[in-house]
């Protein structure tokens, strides 16, 4: 009886626990990753600063624009549930295409 | 997916050449075209107070100063001048200044020397201005024949040539331990050059529909997953609801700028670093006078060999950017983001005029072992002093280092691993 009126609270602490853990063990594998690809990451870092290869004008931002009259038509299709990123996938409003 | 409706002549309306309006031409089906050379004829182009042919630009103020007298003058704007500054949103159909003409004639032109008679060939592929060899006045190319060569303006340098050095060599600067050696010894950052780039100006009026899908979360919460070994680790998981995003707006793009020679628009970082020279834009494009070969002495300039034509589809694909760009500053309510699928663009009217506009630039030549070259540069905005550039690598140096904080790395990671 009482393993039963307690059991969703502990769970609920042991999930916490968890996660928490289960965080600190990703943080640690991804710190591990870091330090195993550091010579990769620094020369990359390097060529970049002193090559600029990716750096470009920023013509989507750059430019001056003005935006008028904006009419929104957006309607509700359905949802999706259990998704297990917190971004939508295939986001591209950042994006930019033209070279 | 996109879907493009370019001006046609038949779907939209070209605007006639006004009544009366010497300046401006419509051919049947075509653009508007606003002459921007209006009557000037190559040769000798004078001192307004002494007639002397020698002047050139004084960068401190942003004026012409004659070679003899000192007298300074200002030339009027260009935009302003031949009213391609009207508001964007009032253009229809394909308005275009005659400089940006489409590029048939051969680059040497023969000048005859008002003065003595002599006949000179200027190549307009290397410069607008020439030395009659007989008498030493100074013949300049303002007529606007179809090579290229005389834009419809110029945007003065107003980044001195100290100025420019400065900043180069403060950019090198920084970048040295890495640097090639060769580079680093041959470093002169006082043989950066001044020189007045070929670009396309263009306004856009359009009609902008994008279209696509967004996420919305409904609910944040964690679950319990039991993995292959049978532990157990909880994680989270997302609801959300979907929704079908469209925006129609009308976008009015001012002033979009882009290189109109084939060579600057190669950016492929493999052979070239032509990126870093767009990296420098934008130009106060609206600060340009209207083109006068006197601001070219003491710089060079590159020819323009591209045409509206050839440019136009770059130039819709930059405003689709620019409407998607727009469209994202009304979708805060989808918080997980949003997939655009489509982007229709209208394009009501166009503007489009040909302009110089000042880069200094500083240039390396590299040779590889295999014997291909690359040519790095240093460029300076002529006007905002915006700096970027690429610099050599020594190679061999940066993956000595490299290999050392790899080694670090390693031995780092190894003692995390024995310590958790």
């Amino acid at each position: 009886m009482t393993g039963v009126v307690l059991g969703p609270p502990v769970l609920a602490v042991a999930g916490e626990v968890l996660a928490s853990a289960g965080g600190d063990d990703g943080g640690g594998k991804a710190v591990l990753l870091l330090l195993l690809l550091a010579g990769p990451l620094f020369a990359g870092w390097v060529y970049l600063r002193y090559r600029n290869t990716d750096k470009r004008h920023h013509h989507e931002s750059e430019t001056r624009s003005q935006m008028l009259d904006v009419r929104a038509d957006d309607s509700r299709t359905g949802s999706r549930t259990g998704l297990t990123s917190s971004r939508m996938k295939g986001a591209n409003s950042r994006k930019v295409r033209a070279p | 997916m996109s879907d493009l409706h370019a001006p046609s002549p038949g779907a939209q309306p070209i605007q006639p050449a006004e009544p009366g309006d010497p300046q401006s031409t419509a051919a049947p089906g075509g653009p508007r075209v606003v002459r921007t050379g209006d009557d000037r004829t190559d040769g000798l182009v004078r001192c307004e107070r002494c007639g002397a042919t020698e002047a050139s630009l004084n960068v401190a103020t942003g004026m012409l100063r004659c070679g003899f007298c000192r007298y300074e003058w200002r030339t009027e704007n260009a935009l302003a001048t031949f009213d391609l500054d009207g508001p964007v949103g009032e253009l229809a159909g394909v308005v275009v200044g005659s400089g940006t003409a489409d590029v048939t004639a051969d680059p040497a032109v023969t000048l005859r020397c008002t003065a003595c008679g002599a006949d000179v060939v200027i190549d307009a592929a290397a410069g607008v201005q020439a030395r009659c060899h007989w008498c030493r006045n100074t013949l300049s190319l303002t007529e606007q024949v179809p090579n290229g060569a005389v834009p419809d303006m110029v945007l003065p340098f107003s980044v001195p040539k100290a100025d420019a050095v400065a900043r180069v060599a403060a950019f090198v600067g920084k970048r040295t331990f890495f640097a090639h050696p060769r580079f680093r010894a041959e470093f002169t950052p006082e043989n950066v050059m001044g020189v007045y780039l070929p670009y396309m100006v263009v306004d856009v009026n359009a009609h902008a529909r994008v279209t696509g899908e967004g996420e919305h979360q409904t609910r944040s919460y964690t679950v319990q997953v039991r993995d292959s070994q049978g532990e157990t680790r909880s994680e989270r998981r997302y609801d959300a609801d979907v929704y079908d995003v469209r925006r129609s707006f009308e976008l009015h793009v001012d002033d979009l700028t882009l290189e109109s020679s084939a060579e600057r628009l190669d950016r492929d970082t493999a052979r070239t670093s032509n990126n870093v020279i767009n990296t420098v834009l934008p130009f106060d494009v609206e600060n340009g006078v209207r083109y006068d070969p006197r601001y070219l002495q003491g710089f060079t300039s590159e020819r323009r060999d591209v045409d509206v034509a050839g440019l136009r589809a770059a130039v819709h694909d930059q405003v689709r950017d620019i409407a998607r760009w727009r469209a994202d500053e009304t979708i805060g309510f989808y918080d997980r983001g949003v997939r655009w699928d489509a982007t229709d663009l209208d394009v009501r009217g166009e503007r489009w005029v040909s302009a110089y506009l000042p880069v200094w630039l500083y240039s390396y030549l590299e040779t590889r072992k295999d014997g291909s070259t690359l040519l790095h540069y240093v460029a300076v905005n002529g006007r905002t002093g915006e700096t970027m550039g690429s610099v050599p690598l020594n190679v061999p140096r940066l993956a000595l280092v490299a290999g050392v904080v790899e080694v670090v790395g390693a031995l780092a990671a190894a003692v995390l691993w024995v310590l958790t």
